[in-house]
């Protein structure tokens, strides 16, 4: 991928996350249908938006890094719709102030989550970081059995 | 009780330990289970010359001055080290051109100026700004034991220069040289260090910048051959009051509710001790001698999921004449890419490259005593994969071998081959069944990050109370950093006996 449409996307990744935090800041105890619109909305494009770089981008990357890119992309923006649906469902049993907490630890997370995959993005769409990120990775899931020796 | 103390492995790392407990004056008792003392190390004889086994470079002096001064004795009386200069030679893989690598980070930076002036002012500001941060690091992180959060977080404390510039040493090492350097020369020389290092250009850490720095700070050969270190390191143990014991396997760790208490030898000969420091590589320690029955699961699993470092073979030929050399040792140059296919071709697709020649090294060069008079002694190594895809390095060890020395004559040294009077090699394999070295490989366990500090097994067993570990599976490897670590282990287990003494 380009430098520059690397560039492109980790910006845009990492902005909607810290986004997704400013939502969940500013969220007060949610009650009224357009309380509930201003944090469901965003999350709804988002969803939409992170569908379409799913979409676009991959075919711009390398071969060796298409479907890692795909994958990431398709599995945040699936989170982001289960959460849109999740969110949805508690509306009908959680109180204003529990829907309120409830909302704004899933945007931070969430978001928090996509700063990250921001970031990722900017090493790995560069080729000489995606070997040593690769290989990382594959270590990665071992740390704490390799500590407990 | 038999002793204070059994050291498992007499390579540099159990030799260094057992001789600072004796020193200190625990009853000391290291066991070996081949006929020499040295493991990777170690030296072998053959029709009247004496080659190494296995390492044949040493750096960082001061570990040996460090470990005889703590037993109370001097260095120069039991190994002289002879200096490097210049370094070695490189011979570019794809033009043939010749380049001798002086032993100054000054005339090696003159010696890149002639291919282009701004890599020399680059290396220049390179090791000048970042040098000092190497030379702190490498001092602390091998003198610091291993093994806990808390270890790694001291490392870092001791030395905050490597946090500060840590963008640098996180960049991987082939991007660093491109962002640094512009000329192939330059790339292929520094690339070279990656692949010393254990891993790929691709894979590597931009922290491995440290061993050019190092290199430059003095590289040595020891007078008498490498075997010079463990014999010398060997006197010192009996000089200070331990025990050696060679032919000797350990066939079992004794553990008692979750402490070792001693070992069984092969024979079946029960030796107790308070405590038991191995110098065998954490993987057969843990699995084979101690057994996963005294281990939690978690542990098994840590284990079984290190990666090997790369494995090699060595080629050792015995001539009627000393070759035409400039250094000591020569290593073949190319493109960091080039490294990167290589490497993976050999190591993740098992293809052994028998032209895969990367150093070749004449142990007479540096002191002729080594062979018959009038001859002369090369080894050579290629990096090789522990098992061979579609069949055993004991079926194709000696076509390989024969193909490695059609390479020498051709690229190395023309005509070589009609001066060779003995020959053998050492495979992987070989290397897995003499040392105990899992998959053969060269330092341990892989050297990637995540598998260093406070991820590899620690000195101090986490799960096996009265069990140190030190050498190649502990540290960040290599003869200096294996003698450090058996100092460190030492440490550990002298305040472990002294406990249990006074329980
Ligand atoms: C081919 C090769 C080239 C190398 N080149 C260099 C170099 O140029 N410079 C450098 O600094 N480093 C080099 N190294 C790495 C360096 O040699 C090692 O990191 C270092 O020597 C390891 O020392 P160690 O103390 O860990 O033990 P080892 O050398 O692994 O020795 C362990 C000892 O324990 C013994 N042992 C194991 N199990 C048992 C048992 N059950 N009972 C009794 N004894 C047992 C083994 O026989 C062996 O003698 C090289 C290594 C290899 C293999």
């Amino acid at each position: 991928m380009r430098k520059s449409l690397a560039i492109m996307l980790s910006t845009y990744l990492i902005l909607t996350g810290l986004a997704l935090e400013v939502i969940a800041a500013m969220n007060g105890p949610i009650g009224s249908l357009a309380q509930r619109g201003r944090t469901v909305y965003p999350v709804l494009a988002c969803f939409l938006v992170l569908l379409l770089l799913a979409l676009v981008f991959p075919a711009l990357a390398e071969s060796d890094y298409r479907k890692v890119l795909r994958v990431m992309l398709l599995l945040s923006a699936l989170g982001m719709f289960l959460i849109y649906v999740f969110l949805g469902f508690m509306w009908m049993f959680a109180g204003r102030f529990a829907m309120s907490v409830l909302v704004a630890v899933f945007l931070v997370l969430y978001g928090i989550a996509l700063v990250m995959l921001g970031v990722f993005n900017y090493f790995a769409a560069q080729g000489g970081y995606r070997p040593f990120i690769y290989s990382m990775g594959r270590e990665l899931p071992y740390i704490y059995y390799r500590y407990r020796i | 009780m038999d002793y204070d103390v059994i050291v498992i492995g007499a390579g540099a790392g159990g030799l260094s330990a057992g001789a600072t407990l004796a020193s200190r004056g625990f009853s000391t008792l290291v066991v070996e289970q081949s006929g020499t003392v040295g493991g990777c190390a170690s030296y072998f004889e053959r029709d009247g010359f004496q080659f190494d086994v296995g390492a044949c470079i040493v750096e960082m002096p001061e570990a040996h001055e460090r470990f005889y001064a703590g037993l109370g004795l001097r260095r120069e009386d039991y190994v002289t080290f002879l200096r490097n200069d210049p370094l070695y030679e490189l011979i570019d893989m794809t033009t043939g051109e010749r380049i001798l690598v002086p032993s100054s980070l000054e005339e090696t930076a003159e010696m890149i100026g002639a291919y282009s002036a701004r890599d020399a002012a680059s290396f220049r500001w390179f090791m000048n700004k970042y040098g000092p941060v190497l030379d702190r690091f490498a001092d602390v992180l091998l003198t610091t034991p291993q093994g806990r959060a808390r270890d790694m977080l001291k490392v870092f404390a001791r030395c905050p220069g490597i946090i500060k510039s840590a963008h640098v040493w996180m960049t991987p090492y082939g991007k660093l040289l491109d962002d640094l350097f512009e000329h192939p020369v330059t790339k292929g020389m520094l690339g070279n260090y990656s692949v010393i290092g254990g891993l790929p250009p691709s894979v590597q850490v931009g922290l491995m910048m440290w061993l050019v720095y190092l290199e430059h700070r003095g590289m040595y050969y020891p007078e008498g051959g490498m075997g010079a270190i463990p014999r010398g390191m060997a006197r010192a143990l009996e000089d200070v009051g331990g025990e050696l014991a060679l032919d000797t396997p350990v066939r079992r760790v004794i553990v008692d509710r979750h402490r070792a208490r001693g070992v069984v030898l092969a024979d079946g000969t029960p030796v107790t001790a308070r405590a038991v420091v191995s110098n065998a590589n954490a993987l057969p320690l843990y699995m084979d001698l101690v057994g996963p029955e005294h281990l939690p699961g978690a542990v098994v699993k840590g284990l079984k999921s290190y990666r090997p470092s790369p494995s090699c073979t060595v080629a050792y030929l015995g001539l009627d004449y000393q070759p035409p050399m400039r250094a000591q040792h020569i290593f073949a140059m190319a493109s960091p890419e080039l490294l990167d296919s290589f490497w993976f071709s050999i190591f993740e697709n098992g293809i052994p490259i028998p032209q895969s020649v990367g150093l070749v090294t004449s142990p007479t060069f540096m002191d002729p005593s080594m062979a018959p008079p009038g001859c002369g002694s090369l080894a050579f190594m290629t990096v090789a994969p522990p098992r061979p895809a579609g069949g055993s390095w004991s079926e194709i060890k000696w076509d390989y071998l024969d193909k490695g020395i059609d390479m020498l004559d051709a690229v190395f040294m023309p005509r070589v081959k009609d001066h060779i009077v003995t020959k053998t090699i050492a495979t992987p394999e070989d290397f897995e069944t003499r040392l105990s070295l899992p998959w053969g490989n060269i330092y341990g366990f892989s050297m990637s990050m995540l598998s260093q500090m406070a991820f590899r097994p620690g000195n101090r067993s986490r799960c096996v109370k009265g069990l140190f570990l030190c050498g190649g599976s502990t540290h960040t490897c290599s003869v200096p950093g294996a003698v450090n670590s058996g100092v460190m282990a030492a440490d550990l287990a002298s305040e472990e006996i002294e406990r249990r003494r006074a329980a």
